[in-house]
């Protein structure tokens, strides 16, 4: 929790400062593949320099606004902006964007440095210029001494580091990235967003990058744009979207949520009433603790019996069953080993409502009184 | 690890392989050559040098390269044409390559006799051009050309696919036209599987009996290839020539045999490196 509140708060964008120009704005594109809709009145702005995450689950449509915006699908209708310019009859060649592509298409019986020149060999720039160049752009992405490689003698991310450089060879002024860490291994893949993050913001490139793991998402980008069912749900800083994730689907989506029925049947949410509403939880809204420990909110803490409990590195995952339902809770591994079939008490902090579409946060009515301490 | 089978189970199978190859290829060939000596090598060389055994080969040599080239343009294209692009009917149309594999040549050559022959709407018009193609040396190649045309699309198409659409698009987006995307990513990757596409397309254009058989109405110095030659010189009681031919056929196709390997052998180093 604490790491994505400071990352959200170094790199973000604080509300309030939007007044800049877009840099990149599309205005409601629509695009359909036979029967399938995959992009529904899409429209969204980005800002210069900012780097932007498109997330959403497989088959939301994120890849095909990325190819849209490049200029490897047309759209049905709408129009692109690249800086102002409307780019809808420009072709991909000449739109200024650099794409690293998920797979990274690395020309595979070219060296790393021939990839890299490709682009600067098609424009006929000098060859002396293209050397210097491309040997600088090896040495940013470090790799040098790679240059006379070919793709299939590199590793995962050093594919990366090549693809990525060679999107930049031709100084384009958008930074498009197609699920840039998919094909990298766990433990690379941190070091890569981290490498990636700080690359960008010192090119100084406005960068749109898709993803479907919110983690990334997350630590990765400056703003997140939440695609579902080829329509945008939501659109704002990764701190804004994980706190106040508004819509039924984000809320379903970020985070690592447990889905409850009835929630008006828990200690403190009787405000509730209607039986048929559902709502979502969060690990980090629920307390658990044992029958023995003391407690400050004894009336509306629920009992529940501990069915299971994984151990997760930092924390222990609890699943406890509390009025015949089963809640996932967090305890640190500091704290007392709580093992399954132990009795607990529950206390719920507070709740996403849901309701049709939208979602609404509810407090425990033990924190809405007067003694009442935030979180 | 693989499990060791017994000597003797793994000594009669490779026996019977052996044997069988003896029997099948390697004794039918040393016999063409022995046969093509049987007279001396005069009896060879003038069954060789004949006027319309030169001819024979002149003609297949010519016909080959032809059917060669025109199968290296369209196959190059029909290739490109079902990788590249999604369309409606285009199962069909990569079924329908295959086409001159499943139906016989015998077939293949009365479709063009029945096409471009007396008996067609076109024949008049063609007459009118001077252009003769039953009997003569265009009805040979348009036949050889149907019989091999599966041959260097087979083999591309399946590189293709693997490789995607990713890298054309990469190279496009940086500017690459079409022709600079064609010369410096698709064909590198494709050349091994189609220079074997080559080989196979020479060797049957070179060796093709029935299409051509029916088209050329076999005059002698005219429109007779090797294969065609070896059969008439057969029915003639002429063993000697007709080996002789033969053997010359068999040391064409055994070069061709050793460029597929060589080329084989090239390809796969090349996917390890």
């Amino acid at each position: 929790m604490t790491d994505i509140r400071n990352s959200g708060a170094e790199s973000g964008f604080p509300d309030g400062t939007a007044k800049r120009q877009p840099y990149v704005e599309l205005r409601h594109i629509n695009k359909s593949f036979g029967e399938f809709k995959a992009s529904d009145d899409v429209s969204f702005t980005v800002e210069k320099g900012s780097l932007v995450g498109l997330l959403g689950p497989s088959g939301s449509g994120k890849t095909t606004i990325l190819r849209i915006l490049a200029g490897l699908e047309t759209a049905d209708s709408g129009e692109i902006y690249i800086d102002g310019k409307l780019v809808n009859s420009i072709p991909a060649s000449k739109r200024g964007i650099g794409f690293v592509f998920q797979s990274y298409a690395l020309f595979r019986y070219m060296t790393v440095f021939d990839n890299i020149a490709f682009g600067l060999r098609t424009k006929k720039v000098p060859r002396s210029e293209i050397v210097e160049k491309v040997n600088g752009l090896i040495e940013l992405v470090g790799l040098a001494g790679l240059n006379g490689r070919y793709p299939n003698q590199l590793s995962g991310g050093q594919r990366q580091r090549v693809a990525f450089a060679r999107a930049l060879a031709t100084e384009p002024s958008l930074l498009l990235l197609d699920e840039p860490f998919a094909a990298i291994d766990a433990k690379v893949r941190k070091e890569l967003r981290a490498w990636l993050k700080e690359l960008i913001q010192r090119v100084g490139i406005t960068s749109i990058f898709v993803t479907h793991d919110q983690s990334e998402a997350i630590e990765v980008a400056d703003q997140i744009i939440i695609t579902n069912h080829g329509h945008i749900e939501r659109s704002g800083s990764p701190i804004e979207i994980y706190s106040n994730p508004e819509s039924s689907f984000v809320t379903k989506f970020i985070g690592q949520p447990t889905v409850i029925e009835n929630p008006g049947a828990f200690k403190g949410f009787s405000g509730i009433g209607n039986a048929g509403a559902t709502a979502v939880l969060r690990p980090e809204f629920i307390s658990v603790s044992r029958l023995s420990e003391p407690f400050r909110y004894e009336i509306t803490a629920e009992t529940g019996i501990v069915e299971n409990s994984f151990f997760r590195g930092g924390d222990f995952e609890l699943r406890v069953r509390v009025n015949d339902q089963v809640l996932t809770v967090n305890r640190p591994i500091t704290e007392e080993r709580i093992l399954p079939g132990e009795k607990v008490r529950i206390f719920i902090r507070s709740l996403y409502l849901l309701d049709g579409d939208k979602a609404v946060t509810v407090l425990n009515d033990s924190l809405t009184g007067n003694d009442s301490i935030c979180i | 690890m693989k499990r060791e089978d017994p000597a003797i189970v793994k000594g009669t199978l490779i026996g019977i392989t052996t044997a069988f190859l003896a029997v099948m290829l390697v004794l039918p060939l040393v016999y063409v050559v022995y046969t093509a000596f049987r007279s001396g090598l005069e009896g060879f060389l003038a069954a060789v040098t004949d006027k319309y055994a030169l001819h024979s080969i002149y003609l297949t040599v010519i016909v080959t390269l032809m059917a060669v080239a025109v199968n290296i343009v369209f196959g190059l294209y029909t290739a490109w044409v079902l990788t590249k692009f999604s369309f409606r009917g285009k199962r069909f149309l990569s079924a329908l390559i295959d086409l001159p594999l499943t139906v016989s040549p015998i077939i293949a050559g009365l479709i063009f006799v029945l096409t471009f022959g007396r008996q067609s709407f076109l024949y008049p018009y063609l007459n009118e051009l001077g252009i003769k193609v039953i009997f003569a040396v265009p009805g040979i190649v348009l036949a050889t050309v149907f019989v091999t045309f599966p041959f260097i699309s087979r083999e591309i198409v399946p590189v293709l696919n693997a490789q995607g659409r990713d890298e054309d698009e990469a190279a496009a987006l940086m500017g690459a036209g079409a022709f600079q995307i064609f010369r410096e990513i698709t064909f590198p990757h494709i050349k091994w599987a189609f220079l074997y596409g080559v080989v196979l397309c020479s060797a049957r254009a070179m060796g093709e009996f029935g299409a051509v058989s029916v088209l050329s109405g076999h005059l002698r110095g005219k429109t007779n290839t090797m294969p065609l030659y070896i059969e008439i010189l057969y029915q003639g009681y002429d063993f000697t020539g007709a080996f002789a031919v033969s053997s010359i056929l068999v040391v064409m196709a055994i070069l061709i045999l050793i460029a597929r390997n060589i080329l084989e052998h090239r390809s796969k180093s090349r996917y390890l490196r």
